[in-house]
């Protein structure tokens, strides 16, 4: 799972209506797996991004402080802090672990890659 | 008998004996050239002695004319003279040996006599054979007929009457007939339908006299001046653009000369009349040049080049234009010269139409026989694609119009070349009707049943690898939907299944898929390490609401066994999806040969062939959580997954329920009903 795809997931167990986007990451694996550059796609992603769930995850899983907790478009012709979004969202895939909703507590197993998002019964 | 009278008998006989006085005129110049000066009564014998050989010459030829004459017909109907003759008693039917060749001229000449001397009658006349059939109402006509005639006592069964053929004189023969005319009519090339002068057909717009004579005249002159392009087995002429026959559409990009002026005037009455503000104004023209003879085998325009109305004027001579509805519903239409017809909607996008090849057409109990028959075509070049109602015969809507009559789900079942009993989905069974009656009566509150659980999520997880094994073709339209979305577009595919098309477009957007099933969605990602899939429920997305640009929902919705969990899945794809993102939607067809329904709800078995199969199960030492059914002639294990299939229209009333959604386009494609729905608030 790619952290860009982890900024869309939110927990929807019944009645868990607060806190529950981003989802905690639990890593047990994960894996630098390179891609192309490109940044016209990605320009264009950004508006779509939640940049303070990006900004969370990123600081709670790299201890990355430099992350800006703010998008600010001066950012897009930073070449270098483009690759390094290109780095955070596209190539870094988290393989083995969980996925924790901080309002409910409940958790969703990755495992290969795949995060299990099917709720129970009871969830639903 | 006096001198004179004697006379008078031998001229009458001179007279009728004409033809065979032309050949015996060469004895007399003889006879004169001798130089022998003939007295009165030398002359007058001489005279008789010719009106004799004539006579004897007449009644030879006629004998001679009437054995053949009673053989021919004997040998074209492979039945006997008795069979086919009454000699002694008077019938309602007559025989006529006329000696041409069933053209206009022998029609037209017996009918005119007939009618003169005995009124109302049908005449028939086969096309290249010299002899006619003539019915009467009523056995005094055929009497009527018979006394006028002249005969010969010395031969048997012989009325006759000399004729004028346009300008040629042939004596005419007339026999009561013994047997019907549906006796004789057997293997004749003029065994084929009447047509009217007036035919219901859905879209047919038809109207006689549509412009004058002198109009008529006018227009054939001009046409006439310029520059036929030959084909196979007709002349056209095209104007305002190039048409392409191979592909049977134009080329748009090749602008012609413009549609001549001479043509002005019918122009502005169809505009007024016909098109109606109702398309773009009418910029293409074919004028073709028929024959008799001619004809064009049966077709429908190509949807995608034209718009919907196409008109057609017909000049110079009528002809009979065939109609045949996908459902085998024949119609013929005679268009007599100068008369317009308009096709549209049903008839101009789904029935075939065409003309019969030959010099002859029946109308209302008549012959009409064919002369040189000019038409014009009209039709407006479309720039969009078609969106006609008529998907099945819509190569823009997902039909391949070359494979269209073998597998086009609408024309009746014998259409087909073969029924393929496999593809019968048989009615359910009293357990599966049981279960879903049940799961039909709860308010199911947005969770899947119980029968989507045994019959959907249980069995595609026991199939998968199968399954997967057969889906790794992308259908082209869905592909290049992908292929089309700008560039950083966020794209869901919703119930992905083995992710094909998760990595099927250029790159540019990004997409995520999702399915119930952790078999399929394991083999979706073994696709590659940067496929992006989750195992997640349709009815409950795990994303935020409003991120994305577009998602796809191929085959899925089908599997919910009620329209308000149908709606539910519906709703939340809408929910995902942003204001002015766009969702496509594909759900299986009733309508479709691919399967044959009896019913929409349906149980649909997929044999799991062994090796894919748990052993176990196999030998019936397991069970799995659903009904399921060892094959050993097939060495395989049946499932069965439930579908609703989903009859035209039947998505678009389904989504006429949700509030913040608008239907771009809805189409058919490969046994799917598709729609593209757009959000259009939250």
């Amino acid at each position: 799972m790619r952290l860009l795809s982890h900024n869309l997931l939110q927990c929807n167990v019944k009645n868990c209506k607060s806190n529950n986007f981003p989802l905690k990451i639990q890593v047990d694996k994960s894996n630098i797996i390179n891609c192309e550059f490109r940044k016209e796609p990605l320009v264009k992603l950004i508006p779509k991004l939640d940049w303070s769930a990006l900004a969370i995850t990123v600081h709670n899983l790299a201890k990355n402080k430099d992350f800006p907790e703010k998008y600010n478009p001066a950012l897009l012709d930073d070449l270098k802090f483009m690759q390094d979004l290109h780095r955070i969202l596209m190539e870094t895939h988290i393989i083995e672990g969980a996925l924790i909703c901080e309002g409910c507590n409940k958790r969703y197993p990755i495992k290969n890659g795949i995060p299990n998002m099917i709720l129970n019964d009871e969830e639903v | 008998m006096s001198q004179e009278e004697a006379k008078q008998n031998l001229e009458d006989i001179e007279k009728s004996n004409q033809v065979q006085n032309n050949i015996q005129q060469k004895d007399g110049e003889q006879q004169i050239q001798d130089g022998k000066q003939l007295s009165p009564e030398e002359e007058l014998k001489l005279r008789e002695k010719k009106a004799k050989k004539a006579l004897n010459a007449k009644i030879y030829d006629l004998q001679k004319k009437l054995s053949r004459g009673i053989q021919v017909i004997s040998q074209t109907e492979g039945k006997t003279p008795e069979e086919l003759f009454s000699f002694k008693e008077a019938t309602s039917n007559l025989f006529v040996l006329h000696f041409g060749i069933g053209e206009e001229v022998d029609y037209v000449t017996v009918k005119d006599y007939v009618n003169s001397v005995a009124g109302t009658h049908k005449l028939t006349v086969f096309p290249g054979l010299g002899y006619g059939y003539i019915q009467f109402d009523d056995v005094k006509k055929a009497e009527q007929t018979i006394n006028s005639l002249e005969r010969f006592e010395q031969i048997e069964n012989c009325h006759y009457k000399e004729m004028t053929y346009e300008k040629k004189t042939r004596p005419t023969l007339f026999l009561y007939a013994h047997c019907k005319l549906t006796d004789i009519c057997q293997n004749k090339n003029n065994d084929f339908p009447e047509a009217s002068r007036k035919v219901d057909a859905p879209g047919l717009l038809f109207q006689e006299e549509f412009i004058t004579q002198d109009y008529e005249k006018l227009i054939m002159e001009e046409i006439d001046k310029k520059e036929w392009n030959r084909l196979a087995k007709r002349k056209v002429q095209h104007y305002g653009y190039e048409f392409l026959y191979g592909i049977n559409s134009i080329n748009k990009d090749n602008k012609k000369d413009p549609i001549p002026d001479f043509l002005n005037n019918l122009m502005q009455t169809i505009s007024k009349e016909v098109i109606k503000g109702e398309q773009p104004e009418l910029d293409q023209l074919t004028i073709n040049d028929y024959y008799p003879g001619d004809g064009i085998a049966p077709h429908f325009d190509t949807h995608s080049p034209f718009e919907e109305k196409i008109v057609i004027v017909s000049l110079n001579s009528g002809i009979v234009m065939s109609f045949k509805s996908y459902k085998n519903e024949e119609k013929h239409l005679f268009l007599p010269p100068r008369s317009i017809l308009v096709l549209s909607g049903e008839v101009r996008y789904a029935w075939f139409h065409s003309i019969a090849s030959r010099k002859v057409d029946k109308v209302e109990g008549d012959f009409n026989f064919r002369r040189r028959r000019v038409s014009l075509t009209f039709r407006t070049v479309q720039f969009k694609p078609c969106r006609c109602a008529y998907p099945f015969f819509c190569e823009d809507q997902g039909y391949d119009p070359v494979t269209m009559k073998k597998n086009n789900p609408l024309l009746p079942r014998d259409y087909h070349a073969k029924d393929d009993s496999t593809k019968v989905v048989a009615p359910k069974s009293e357990e599966e009707q049981k279960i879903l009656d049940e799961v039909q009566q709860v308010i199911t509150d947005g969770k899947p049943t119980n029968l989507e659980q045994k019959y959907v999520y249980e069995v595609y997880e026991k199939i998968a690898p199968h399954f997967s094994h057969t889906r790794y073709n992308p259908w082209p339209k869905i592909e290049s939907f992908l292929k089309g979305l700008e560039p950083g577009s966020l794209v869901a595919d919703i119930g992905c299944g083995n992710g094909k098309y998760l990595d099927c477009h250029n790159g540019d957007i990004y997409m995520i898929g999702t399915d119930r099933s952790e078999n399929l969605i394991s083999l979706a990602r073994n696709r590659g390490e940067e496929i992006q899939v989750f195992s997640a429920d349709c009815l409950k997305l795990p994303w935020v609401s409003s991120k994305f640009d577009n998602a796809i929902s191929i085959a899925v919705i089908h599997h919910f066994s009620t329209p308000e969990l149908r709606i539910h899945a519906i709703n939340e794809i809408l929910r995902i999806l942003k204001v002015g993102g766009e969702a496509l939607i594909y759900v299986w067809a009733f309508e479709q040969t691919e399967k044959s329904f009896s019913e929409q709800d349906v149980f649909v078995p997929w044999n799991l062939q062994n090796k894919y199969e748990d052993e176990k199960v196999v030998k019936g030492e397991i069970k799995p959580n659903t009904d399921i059914q060892i094959n050993e002639a097939k060495q395989s294990v049946v499932y069965k997954r439930y579908y609703h299939v989903f009859k035209k229209g039947e998505l678009e009333e389904l989504i006429s329920r949700i509030p913040n959604c608008k239907i771009n386009d809805s189409y058919y494609d490969h046994a799917n009903w598709v729609v593209k729905i757009e959000k259009t608030s939250e």
